[in-house]
């Protein structure tokens, strides 16, 4: 072909195009949308097929549109079938929608793809929309806490990025809180940071595998579960903005205070009248003191915005997004500002070839350190908080320099930032020859970015002790990942097939640079003076973490009814011991769709499905360089300079490998009345073996304990939920969903020679956290016969305790189990009722089955009082209780605690939605308008006295009361 | 489009098989950060920086019971719980050991930590000696190996000591702990004559190899081994004990402090008190008595330890006067912040006759002066001396009118009210061998020889001469404890004198009601130590 045959060609086609489009005949279309029982359907989108012209029903159900003879019309609407109308010469197209019924049709994210709900044979849970939507979360921990049944959210402190939380599915599997930790994966990247740097207004859905089956492509990393979270993608039609936004304020709830200044004063004054200073009595006279816990929080306040933008032609589809979210907690000083950036974008380049990718860029922001809450509840109240020129006093107790003013790291100069990146870019490809056959390479990419900057000046006494100090931190964190897959799905009658191959790459490396420098000519240049310090430590932490992996998933299926899942993954981890760097898990599942056999076809269910799994599980549990011999820092002088010295730390153990979950699980799905009711029933049962512990070793060998795969514990389970439309009417229907779980969890094996750990209390036979204590058995009253009890030399009013082994003595071997800590049953229940434009959702939530010791009930305040405490009931000859000792130095010297139940039942959430009637927001050009109020932790029941049931400590910063107001509007 | 088909499948192919190439060795760890035993021992400055290490595990003997954690001393165990010292506190470790010995039971965690910190001392020094036998350490400079190997063993042998006199017979590590895989769990427990022998030939080593001076004031010297020699032949042979000492208070290197000197040598104060200024610990500044310093030093890796005062020196803070609180404030002169955890017993501070330096107002504080401006008692002037009714009195505990020795005295002049104690103390000073060899003299039957050692160092101190009748092992441990109160590791002078549960439970009253004899004259070995052996490893009597 030479260049004018060329240049001609292109002509030609050209006017043919040209041609076409003048000739092309666009007609004035118009109709009716309407589903099944012939209500018009508002807001329907319309689109004309491989176009991105499109148009919506309004409230009517009417549209119009100009289309071309030929074309065709797509007609979709959220909870129906999508429906496409060949444009003829008739100029009206009345459509009716049919219900998209069946709820088990809905797509499952299930990792490495996604399947029909109906085909899953493994334990998929997903959370629900409520969860995500008009609620205060900060982060999607949040959203799950009572949603899906056997997920248990530990809270350790309610700071206001909300981070200090454990997430456990089905209980414990691992003895350390952070080996207990599921792997979390989104969009289809393991991710590896804080979980408050995904914004949750962009999640679209959470699914948790909770099963062995369903986790097992995730090999050595799946025993505790895997929560796979999607972000949010634009839908082809045309573009819809929405902006989300609410507003509210924080609020300390109720909780035991201690005492006052005036308490202080006669509760030292009959524990020990010498101790009482001078500066105390003249501030109990003049009416002064402090009350720490007033100064040391506030009331919060919540803000966030969020803009979308989404759309899409059938090719191409967007989800643009841009959130704000400002959080002051109630501690004094505690905040957290988070900006996002999130862009999500597929396109198909040809019919073989669709790139895409899920992107999000993030900054959060935790300045300043917050007033400690702690610090505060034990500061002695008869001290004097500011000087007279309103500073703060630095040492607020004259006669006690070493005392602290618990407010003084508010006066720490605190910067700290986290950027981020989070990318997930892929490409599809539709492999030629074979039917059926796709790849894809999916590539992960992290970045985070943690500087953190903090001075402590003269101004406070640890500035003033070192002239001066400060720490800097710079923090880098890759997560590179890289995988390829290859999918296959075909279908030969009644025999489906599918199957996954995979083969990824991942390496996490973490790069951290602190310098930490104290003695400075003055507080001037705060943290920008590190190399002026009298003593400057650099310090360098580094780390890096490769798991290769190939895994391989095959779905079978028969006729729908039969349902065959067989899994199997081989891991490589760099933290692994030499001799044990590949593990292989293997898993199979069987599902029965019984309600599609012949003779369920007249049942009442709609569906009706069993299925089963088996298969084995990893935990990677160990860090990078876990496994080798290692020396430690120690120096020393040569003379007046630094002598570098070292000596042996860690023995290794080139052996240590994954912690393995084998797990048995059998469930019933089921759906019946025209899939009113429906949930499921699930059992699950499994054994963890080679648990890491630390082996107790001779001493002699210069170390006193090496890591080990050596435990064993197992848990068993039940779960349950239902979800129910009570009333299902036009303008007035009423949901109910609940969901409950059981856990035993038992220890099993410990250090082989068949002993308990009390040091770690860890007992063979009961769960891993219980509490093993000595048990309070009320107050040495008056008259009794002391001198032949356990505690002989005891006086009235001191605590008595339980001579367990009734030797005649109280000590170590009195302490008996008193319970669990961990609570053996968890559930939630939510219900939304819908009255025409109002809808009203209520989420309760609650734990039960463990105890945890008061520790606001000891009199802690040091031999020498010098802390706070509750005020109690104290024992008195005058008022001989059994509630409490005598606030006597000597009253309890073994300590005993008081532990207390911490069932609780909370109402988590109510939330109020208006939504603005359609003719309204229509004539405004808007799409939908809600407004909403939502009330967070307003009610508790429970007869724990302490702090907070959900907490784990008692003195960190409580769960606040959150009032918000907020509001949804799209167009 | 049969191109594009190819196209796609190369694609695929391409980016599919650029993955699988990626090895298994990329699990293969090699961290570029951490110092491992392969990595560190390649070299002298290696080396050195194992010996160091070395030197930091011993100076946690004044500074933390854990690494870094001043709140209990490794010290407590050899030094309270005697005849004249117990723990001036309701709990802790110093209480444990010192005043409650029922509480010293085989799981007390203290007991187990000091037990480790030993043999972890023992292990660093088996590491360094076998890793000059590798190749790399067969390099080094022959002087240079000795030298390294004098240092290793010499600990060693210190850490013995430790554990033959708290413990008694103890298992003998000669080899480093190697990996996980290869651990030893049969240890048995060797005679303490057998690991004598071993601290024999290790000190032997150590003073035939180690350099008579070093430019370094806190380093090893064939002095230190010296030293430990003599004390070692008074269980072994006490002729060798009066040789070995013999020869290093005559080696011309070292003598006694009989003149003032120093920072504060215009001021009040005496010849032996001067010897525990900040700033009069090291030779380069004068003091010729001492063997071994501890260094010290503020804002400085390597030294910035907590060492020692807040043991011995009561806190001035809790002093009132006339009942009234914050009188006296924390000063340099006062010797700064306190705890007084430690303190003399009554029988302690009852040795001391009139004059006697060592027991004067410059080596006690049993006053407080006031001096906070802001609060003086009505008829009291600032400046006045109120001295602590102490005399006639029986120890008791948490007793903050009580006398607390000034040897550790110390105050960051940045940091008045500070917990820090920044200052080179004495370890180890010639005094102590003059007792040594005075007890060696008595063992020998050289009566004479032993008042004539003993009467040296009284003289420097102003306390009347003695005669020969006067001295036998308990005059001995009485000097000891005149000279030495602190200092010395009082435990095992009692042990070695057989003389433990006779002497505290006739002097110490508030710890000896508790001690049981047969029991409590030696430390519990670790539950766990014995739990995990494979072979019998018998607990010591009575525990």
């Amino acid at each position: 072909m030479n260049t004018n045959q060329l240049i001609f060609k292109l002509i030609y086609l050209i006017s043919i195009l040209l041609t076409y489009n003048g000739y092309s005949q666009t007609i004035d279309i118009s109709g009716n949308v309407k589903d099944e029982s012939n209500m018009p359907l508002p807001g329907v989108n319309i689109i004309i097929k491989g176009t991105t012209t499109g148009t919506s029903t309004n409230f009517d159900g009417n549209y119009s549109i100009s289309a071309s003879v030929g074309q065709i019309l797509e007609f979709s609407y959220l909870g129906f079938k999508t429906k496409e109308v060949l444009v003829g010469n008739a100029t009206t197209y009345n459509v009716i929608l049919v219900t998209d019924n069946s709820q088990l049709d809905e797509v499952v994210v299930v990792g490495y793809g996604t399947q029909k709900r109906s085909d899953v044979t493994g334990s998929v849970t997903s959370v629900s929309k409520e969860r995500l939507e008009q609620v205060p979360n900060t982060n999607f921990s949040q959203a799950i806490q009572g949603s899906v049944a056997g997920v248990g959210i530990q809270t350790t402190g309610s700071s206001a990025d909300g981070d200090e939380i454990n997430i456990l599915i089905r209980g414990r599997n691992s003895f350390s809180n952070e080996r207990n930790q599921p792997l979390i994966v989104l969009d289809g990247v393991p991710y590896s940071g804080n979980i408050s740097d995904i914004n949750p207004t962009d999640i679209a859905s959470i699914d948790i595998l909770k099963d062995a089956s369903s986790s097992a492509i995730y090999g050595s990393r799946a025993a505790n579960g895997v929560i796979l979270i999607t972000s949010k993608k634009g839908l082809s039609g045309i573009v819809k903005f929405s902006y989300d936004g609410l507003y509210g304020s924080e609020n300390l709830t109720e909780f035991p205070r201690p005492m006052s200044p005036s308490e202080y004063y006669n509760f030292k004054l009959i524990r020990d009248e010498t101790l009482i200073t001078d500066s105390e009595r003249e501030l109990f006279e003049n009416g002064g003191g402090t009350n720490w816990l007033d100064l040391a929080t506030r009331t919060g306040s919540r803000l966030q915005h969020t803009i979308s933008a989404s759309g899409g032609s059938e090719k191409t589809k967007y989800y643009i997004s841009a959130s704000y979210l400002d959080v002051q907690g109630v501690a004094v000083n505690d905040q957290f500002q988070r900006t996002t950036l999130r862009v999500n974008l597929d396109a198909s380049l040809t019919n073989w070839l669709k790139i895409g990718t899920n992107t999000q860029l993030s900054f959060a922001e935790r300045d300043g350190q917050n007033a400690s809450f702690g610090g505060a509840y034990l500061a002695n109240p008869l001290t004097t908080a500011y000087n007279e020129d309103g500073t703060l006093n630095i040492f607020p107790w004259p006669e006690d320099v070493q005392t602290r003013n618990p407010l003084e790291s508010l006066l720490f100069k605190d910067n700290h930032d986290t950027y981020k990146v989070f990318t997930n870019n892929y490409i599809d490809v539709n492999l030629p020859f074979i039917e059926g056959l796709s790849y894809r390479m999916n590539t992960g990419f992290e970045l985070t970015s943690l500087n953190r900057q903090q001075y402590r000046g003269r101004d406070t006494q640890e500035g003033l002790r070192v002239q001066g100090s400060l720490d800097l931190e710079d923090n880098l964190l890759t997560n590179i990942l890289l995988e390829n897959i290859l999918n296959y799905k075909n279908k030969f009658g009644k025999h489906s097939v599918a199957a996954t191959a995979l083969y990824s790459y991942q390496k996490i490396e973490q790069d951290i640079r602190t310098v930490g420098a104290r003695g400075f000519p003055s507080d001037e240049l705060t943290w920008y003076q590190a190399a002026l310090g009298a003593v400057i430590e650099p310090g360098y932490e580094y780390s890096e973490q490769v798991t290769l992996s190939a895994m391989l998933r095959l779905n079978y299926t028969y006729d729908d009814r039969f349902l065959v899942t067989v899994t199997g993954r081989r891991d490589g981890y760099s933290g692994f011991g030499e001799n044990n760097k590949w593990g292989n898990f293997l898993s199979g599942a069987l599902g029965w769709n019984i309600h599609k056999e012949s003779f369920m076809n007249n049942s009442i269910f709609n569906t009706l499905k069993l299925r089963s799994s088996y298969g084995l599980n990893g935990n990677q549990a160990l860090g990078p360089y876990q496994t080798l011999t290692t020396l430690d820092n120690r120096s020393y002088l040569n003379g007046t300079v630094t002598a570098i010295g070292f000596i042996p730390d860690e023995i290794g153990n080139p052996n240590l490998k994954w912690e393995s979950t084998l797990m048995a699980n059998v469930a019933v799905d089921y759906a019946l009345l025209e899939n009113r009711i429906s949930g499921t029933f699930e059992y699950y049962s499994s054994k963890t073996n080679n648990l890491l512990l630390n082996r107790t070793i001779s001493s002699v060998s210069g170390d006193n304990a090496i890591t080990d795969n050596i435990g064993e514990l197992s848990n068993t389970g039940f779960e349950v939920s239902i979800s129910a439309d009570v009333i299902n009417k036009d303008d007035f229907r009423w949901n109910i969903s609940a969901n409950a779980a059981w856990t035993e969890n038992k220890i099993t094996k410990l250090y082989g020679d068949g002993t308990d750990d009390l040091e770690n209390q860890w007992f063979i036979g009961k769960p891993i956290n219980v509490a093993f204590d000595l048990e309070f058995d009320g107050v040495y009253q008056i008259g009794e016969d002391i001198a032949s009890s356990a505690q002989p030399n005891a006086l009235p009013g001191h605590a008595k305790i339980i001579d367990q082994n009734n030797d005649g003595a109280i000590d170590d071997e009195d302490r008996v189990i008193l319970g669990n800590e961990d609570p053996n049953f968890i559930a939630g229940f939510g219900t939304t009722i819908t009255y025409k434009d109002f809808s009203l959702n209520i989420f309760t939530q609650g734990a039960f089955g463990a105890i945890k010791e008061n520790t606001l009930l000891q009199d802690d305040v040091f031999s020498d009082i010098k802390r706070n405490t509750t005020p109690k009931n104290w024992w008195t000859p005058d008022n001989p209780t059994n509630e409490f000792w005598a606030n006597d130095v000597d009253a309890n010297l073994r300590n005993v605690g008081i532990y207390e139940s911490i069932d609780y039942w909370r109402i988590k959430d109510v939330t109020l939605t208006y939504t603005l009637p359609r003719t309204f927001s229509e004539s405004m050009g808007i799409d939908n308008l809600r407004v909403y109020l939502t009330g967070r932790n307003l009610f508790t029941i429970t007869n724990y006295t302490g702090l907070d049931p959900e907490l784990t400590g008692n003195r960190d910063i409580p769960l606040s009361k959150s009032y918000v107001f907020g509001i949804n509007l799209s167009f | 489009m049969k191109n594009l088909e190819f196209i796609k499948t190369l694609i695929f192919a391409f980016t599919f098989l650029s993955i699988y190439s990626c090895s298994d060795d990329v699990l293969v760890e090699n961290p570029p950060h951490i110092i491992s035993p392969n990595t560190l021992y390649q070299d002298l400055t290696g080396f050195e920086a194992g010996i160091n290490g070395l030197y930091a595990q011993w100076a946690r003997e004044r500074s933390g019971a854990n690494y870094g954690d001043p709140n209990d001393l490794m010290i407590d165990p050899s030094v309270v719980g005697t005849d004249n010292c117990y723990g001036n506190r309701r709990a802790g470790w110093s209480a444990d050991v010192g005043n409650r010995f029922f509480n010293n039971t085989s799981l007390n965690s203290f007991s187990r930590r000091f037990f480790n910190w030993l043999y972890e001392i023992i292990n660093a020094s088996n590491t360094i000696i076998g890793a000059t036998k590798t190749e790399a350490g067969q390099a080094l400079p022959e002087a240079d190996r000795n030298r390294i190997i004098a240092e290793a063993r010499l600990f060693r042998a210190w850490a013995y000591r430790h554990l033959t006199y708290s413990f008694g017979d103890v298992p003998l590590a000669l080899e480093t702990g190697t990996q996980g895989s290869a651990l030893r769990d049969d240890w048995t427990r060797q005679p303490v004559a057998e690991v004598r022998n071993q601290m024999l030939e290790d000190l032997l080593f150590a003073e035939e190899n180690l350099p008579e001076t070093s430019p370094n004031q806190g380093r090893l010297v064939k002095a230190v081994a010296t030293h430990y020699l003599a004390e070692l032949y008074l269980e072994l042979d006490p002729q060798q004990a009066v040789v070995k000492a013999n020869s290093l208070i005559n080696s011309g290197l070292y003598s006694l402090i009989t003149q003032r000197y120093g920072v504060k040598a215009n001021q009040p104060g005496t010849p032996f008190t001067d010897m525990f200024l900040d700033g009069n610990s090291n030779k380069t500044e004068g003091n010729t008595e001492a063997l071994w310093v501890m260094q010290n030093e503020a804002l400085t890796i390597g030294g910035d330890y907590n060492m020692m005062r807040r043991w011995y020196r009561g806190r001035s803070q809790d002093v009132r006067v006339d009942g009234i609180s914050g009188t006296i404030i924390f000063s340099q002169e006062n010797g700064g912040r306190g705890l007084g955890r430690n303190a003399p017993t009554r029988y302690a501070m009852e040795l001391y006759e009139e004059g006697d330096h060592r027991g004067g107002r410059f080596a006690w504080r049993t006053y407080e002066v006031l001096n906070n401006p802001d609060i003086v008692p009505p008829f009291r002037q600032l400046g006045d001396t109120i001295f602590f009714q102490w005399e006639n009195q029986d120890e008791v505990i948490r007793n903050a009118y009580w006398p607390s020795t000034r040897k550790w005295d110390y105050a960051d002049p940045n940091d008045i009210s500070g917990t820090t104690n920044y200052n080179d103390q004495v370890y180890l000073r010639l005094a102590e061998t003059y007792l040594v060899l005075a007890e060696a003299q008595l063992l020998t039957d050289d009566a004479q020889g032993a008042a004539n050692s003993i009467n040296i160092l009284r003289q420097r101190s102003n306390a009347s001469p003695i005669t020969a009748a006067d001295v036998n092992i308990d005059f001995i441990l009485d000097e000891r404890s005149r000279e030495l109160w602190s200092e010395e590791h009082r435990r095992y002078s009692l042990v070695r004198a057989g003389k433990w549960y006779e002497r505290v439970s006739q002097f110490n009253k508030v710890g000896g009601p508790t001690a049981t004899e047969g029991r409590d004259e030696l430390l519990p070995i670790p539950q766990s130590v014995i739990d995990v052996n494979t072979v019998p490893f018998p607990q010591n009597p009575g525990y």
